[in-house]
């Protein structure tokens, strides 16, 4: 995905940073990121990315829950015609995941072929370099990559 | 609410205009309109302009040319539903008594830049890049691609659609696109966002369309022709469902609305204008404005009954894929075609018998507009 950038001028401290915050958990302190979500205290409803007031029932009573970190795939796509300045980034493929309660949330899809995505398939939360800022350190997004089968997860 | 007919339409055809400005292109088909009421811009007691991404005040540039006559304009800017809306205003200021006559004018020059709108504030666009940048065609892919999973079809089906929308298009001599295409040529053209080729997809151009609207009484001294009356006029924005899929859903609620306020279902429909920027689109709407099931809106293309000549055609004038979508005026195309069918003017393309007309739109960012229109 960050392919065709300028390249990262080694900097002491120069980490990467989230290109937005508030959208997930950084830095990870479990083995995944989770994504950062609110729910409505007045009537239950779940919503990603965060809202100040509740699209069900305009309850300004939100209050941030974690998501994830796995999913189910429920539609993908991959984009191949790019737009302009986007060139580089190459196809790439973002789909809606389905997460634990029934909350779909769109994302980029890394870690595996185009041709092996398929509906349904379970995924998880990682992260990935999607650029750089104007100091040249690395920003990062939450993804989704293939989850291992449940019996191989730690 | 007083009665309220549709006394003029007029279009420029929808294509490449690289040498023309919006003005040149709202003034050419305003004037169409007028002279098919037989009335003059100084009639003009109101008007409205939809235009999306065309700059401040697009309105007042466009039909100032016309003439400072004074009469208020007011730009209207709600994406690919702007010349719906503004049609919808101008029925509204008629019908309760505001105006006798009012003039509905759409104009998009997408080709000049635009196309879907970009965020502008610096967040929105780093949340656009966090959660995985979509065009317009790869939200659609997606959904093309899950209701292909859910109902079990490959991709034929909504190519189907793209080769019904191309054939009435060539019928239309103001369609951007006039020419067939083969289920092969859909299947093959350049991939643009997986599953979907860039003939299920509506193309870029430019385009302005216009429609008078007068009360009752007014249209009738103007003219014998057959009047086209507005029966139904319905707009929702987004009401909260939690698959977060625009399209659809709304469409569902605005046509109950449209339907109640017509006193008519979708048995009493001869011909039907939907947002079809994507070939999944149009079967999605087939369900959502009740002429099938859900489920089993690809059957209904793939037995050739929303072609003309099939039991309830469905853009008759090629649609957004075919006729073209240059965004502020596709919503006053489709009161055009409607109009023209119901007087029977629509030429080979002419859906025999047709009384009663629909017209759906989907503006981006979560409006719905339905129109029935009845001779």
């Amino acid at each position: 995905m960050a392919g065709g950038e300028a390249p990262t001028p080694e900097v002491a401290g120069a980490g990467p940073i989230p290109v937005l915050e508030g959208l997930f958990t950084f830095p990870i302190t479990e083995a995944l990121p989770r994504l950062l979500a609110s729910r409505c205290n007045a009537c239950g409803e779940t919503f990603f990315p965060q809202r100040r007031f509740c699209a069900r029932c305009s309850s300004p009573e939100l209050a941030q829950v974690f998501l994830g970190p796995r999913g189910r795939l429920y539609t993908y796509t991959v984009v191949y015609e790019l737009f302009a300045g986007l060139e580089s980034l190459g196809p790439y493929a973002v789909g809606q995941v389905e997460m634990e309660g029934g909350l779909r949330v769109q994302g980029l899809l890394t870690g595996c072929e185009f041709e092996d995505l398929k509906i349904n398939m379970p995924l998880e939360l990682t992260l990935l370099t999607i650029g750089a800022d104007e100091r040249g350190r690395p920003t990062v997004t939450y993804a989704f990559q293939p989850a291992p089968p449940e019996g191989d997860r730690p | 609410m007083r009665e309220v007919a549709v006394v003029g339409v007029g279009m420029v055809r929808f294509d490449q205009y690289p040498q023309q400005s919006i003005t040149d292109l709202a003034v050419e088909a305003v004037l169409a309109a007028l002279a098919d009421a037989g009335l003059a811009w100084p009639d003009v007691q109101a008007a409205w302009c939809g235009a999306a991404g065309q700059g401040m005040t697009a309105g007042t540039r466009v039909l100032g040319e016309l003439g400072l006559s004074g009469a208020p304009i007011t730009t209207v800017d709600n994406a690919s539903a702007s010349g719906s809306t503004a049609f919808r205003e101008v029925y509204l200021s008629v019908a309760c008594g505001l105006y006798d006559i009012a003039l509905a004018v759409g104009v998009g020059k997408m080709t000049a830049g635009g196309g879907a709108a970009p965020p502008v504030e610096r967040k929105e666009i780093l949340q656009t890049q966090a959660m995985g940048f979509l065009p317009p065609a790869g939200v659609f892919a997606m959904r093309t691609r899950r209701r292909m999973h859910d109902y079990g079809a490959t991709i034929v089906p909504y190519a189907h659609v793209s080769v019904k929308n191309h054939r009435h298009g060539a019928l239309n001599p103001f369609a951007q696109f006039q020419r067939e295409v083969t289920l092969e040529e859909v299947l093959q053209s350049r991939l643009v966002c997986d599953p979907l080729t860039v003939l299920h997809c509506c193309p870029i151009g430019d385009g302005a369309a216009a429609a008078v609207v007068a009360s009752l009484p007014r249209a009738r001294r103007l003219g014998a022709r057959p009047l086209v009356r507005v029966a139904a006029s319905a707009f929702r924005s987004e009401v909260y469902s939690s698959d977060g899929q625009l399209g659809p859903a709304i469409t569902e609620l605005t046509a109950r609305q449209a339907y109640e306020e017509a006193g008519a279902g979708p048995e009493d429909m001869h011909l039907v204008q939907v947002h079809d920027a994507f070939t999944v689109e149009e079967i999605d709407y087939y369900e959502s404005l009740g002429f099938c099931p859900r489920g089993e809106g690809e059957r209904l293309v793939e037995e050739g009954a929303t072609t003309i000549g099939g039991r309830i055609p469905f853009s008759t004038d090629g649609g957004l894929l075919a006729r073209g979508h240059p965004i502020g005026p596709t919503g006053l195309a489709q009161v055009w075609e409607t109009v023209l069918q119901l007087r029977g003017q629509a030429g080979p393309r002419q859906v025999e018998g047709a009384t009663t007309g629909l017209c759906q739109m989907i503006g981006a960012g979560g409006v719905c507009v339905i129109h029935i229109l009845k001779r």
